[in-house]
């Protein structure tokens, strides 16, 4: 079943547009970071898929549109998930084929990037989402030239599109005005998430959380940060093993607190901003670092603390934590669903 | 009830209807398209629909006057056709509008905003949004 096209590195979008021309049947595998799979049914594309955006499962699970048991259901029980839902009336035509569509321009925007990289071809191999639409691989690959000059005129630099992402702790000027889905962004920049982290978890194209990113950048209300791009890419597999940076840091707090405060102070110092939404929660966790962590951690912290910040300094490390347990659940999820 | 295409051809149905097209105003990419464009330039009708959308749901505070409340649509009105806007709410995220260009002689705009509304919510099943409760409820009632 395996075509030759092993282990050769192409760009992509060329490998794309020869098994469209062709006519192909089958999967193309992309490797690299993030990497992805197309769909082609006869030369169509059918469906893209990447770990940098959510899928037609996760944006109508996330969204509340279905439940979770519904989409996990019609997936465990048919090659046709899609057409299966709409056959049961849990979804529209037009909702599936509107969604679809999202889904494979915006994985294709992270698959199909122009960076050479390792292909492979899985002649015969199909999504089991089943056949909901075409997409032409020429128009699609136009579509995606204009869709990355918008964000380089949105904002030149692409920092905000790998790196971990802080809300700036100060605003840059006296009056803001955000739109709803920059709001609910900025909330969620906890210094450990990337910008695919916040797309799955609010279940928002990863396209638009991008465009939106460098928005906030250029406004100076989001930065990435400058720490190792590498530990943010290892972020993202195995959400798990973040035992470097600051929540190493924060887990050894209590016991010696004053070796630690230069690693885990930039994301301390931006905690407390962000975190006041999750008040009620960080208070039954902040005890036990409050103990160790206060007189060690009052005297280098003090320059940098505003008026009305005094009580900031022990409580980040529990409320971070928090965050970090709601992704971690998250993912968890995600993961279930996916399966 | 309907998908993409029919979507389309009932726009087109419309009295006076000259070109119809479902557009992401993120982007200015038309996922579907039917019928001619002002100038016969699609491009140019697609990204100047989406810069007017966003301006008129972010670039003023029209929007904002109680919680909620959202651009429903925009109707631009020249000497010689009227272009209509209808945002397509889905409960998942999109950020798509429905867009018509009218024959000003021929075209009913009050008519057709109606119509174009229906259209609209006939797409993604639900009125409200809230799809997700009425999506199979109905259905089993409607079998008894």
């Amino acid at each position: 079943m395996k075509t030759p096209r092993t282990g050769r590195t192409v760009p992509p979008r060329r490998t794309l547009s020869q098994l469209s021309a062709a006519g192909e049947t089958g999967a193309l595998h992309v490797e690299g970071d993030p990497g992805g799979t197309v769909y082609l049914t006869d030369g169509w594309i059918s469906y893209i898929e990447s770990p940098a955006s959510p899928g037609v499962g996760e944006l109508l699970t996330t969204s509340g549109r279905l439940p979770g048991e519904v989409w996990q259901a019609a997936a465990a029980s048919g090659d046709e998930v899609g057409p299966l839902l709409v056959a049961q009336g849990h979804l529209t035509r037009g909702e599936l084929e509107l969604c679809t569509l999202g889904a494979i321009y915006d994985a294709a925007f992270f698959v199909l990037s122009p960076a050479p990289t390792r292909v492979r071809f899985e002649a015969g191999e199909r999504h089991r989402l089943g056949p909901i639409c075409q997409v032409d691989a020429a128009v699609l690959g136009r579509e995606l030239t204009r869709r990355r000059k918008l964000l380089d005129d949105a904002h030149p630099s692409s920092d905000v599109d790998t790196g971990r992402l802080l809300a700036a702790p100060r605003a840059p000027v006296p009056r803001l005005v955000v739109t709803g889905p920059q709001w609910e962004l900025i909330v969620h920049c906890d210094g450990h998430r990337t910008a695919a982290d916040l797309a799955r978890l609010l279940g928002r194209a990863g396209y638009t959380t991008l465009l939106e990113l460098r928005r906030l950048a250029a406004a100076g209300l989001v930065t990435a940060r400058a720490d190792d791009p590498a530990a943010a890419k290892a972020d993202r597999p195995a959400p798990a093993a973040r035992a470097d940076g600051p929540a190493a840091a924060r887990s050894d707090a209590p016991a010696r607190p004053a070796p630690d405060r230069s690693g885990g102070a930039p994301a301390a110092q931006k905690s407390p901003a962000p975190q006041r939404a999750t008040g009620s929660r960080r208070t039954a966790a902040a005890a036990p670092a409050a103990g160790g962590g206060r007189p060690a951690q009052s005297e280098p912290r003090l320059p940098r603390r505003g008026p009305g910040q005094q009580l900031s300094g022990p409580d980040p490390p529990p409320a971070y934590r928090d965050e970090l347990d709601e992704t971690l659940l998250t993912r968890i999820r995600s993961g279930l669903e996916a399966l | 009830m309907s998908g993409i295409d029919d979507c389309l051809v009932q726009a087109m149905a419309i009295h006076g209807a000259i070109g119809a097209s479902i557009i992401d105003h993120t982007t200015g990419f038309a996922v579907g398209s039917l019928g001619r464009a002002p100038t016969d330039d699609p491009d140019a009708t697609w990204a100047g629909t989406a810069e007017i959308v966003n301006v008129a749901a972010t670039g003023a505070p029209f929007a904002s006057t109680r919680p909620g409340d959202r651009v429903e649509d925009v109707i631009i009105t020249t000497l010689d056709g009227y272009h209509l806007i209808q945002q397509v709410h889905t409960v998942f995220d999109s950020r798509l509008v429905l867009y018509l260009w009218l024959d000003r002689s021929q075209g009913n705009l009050a008519m057709a905003r109606r119509q174009l509304r229906m259209i609209a919510d006939g797409v993604t099943g639900a009125p409200d949004g809230s799809g997700a409760a009425t999506g199979p409820a109905p259905t089993a009632r409607a079998g008894r």
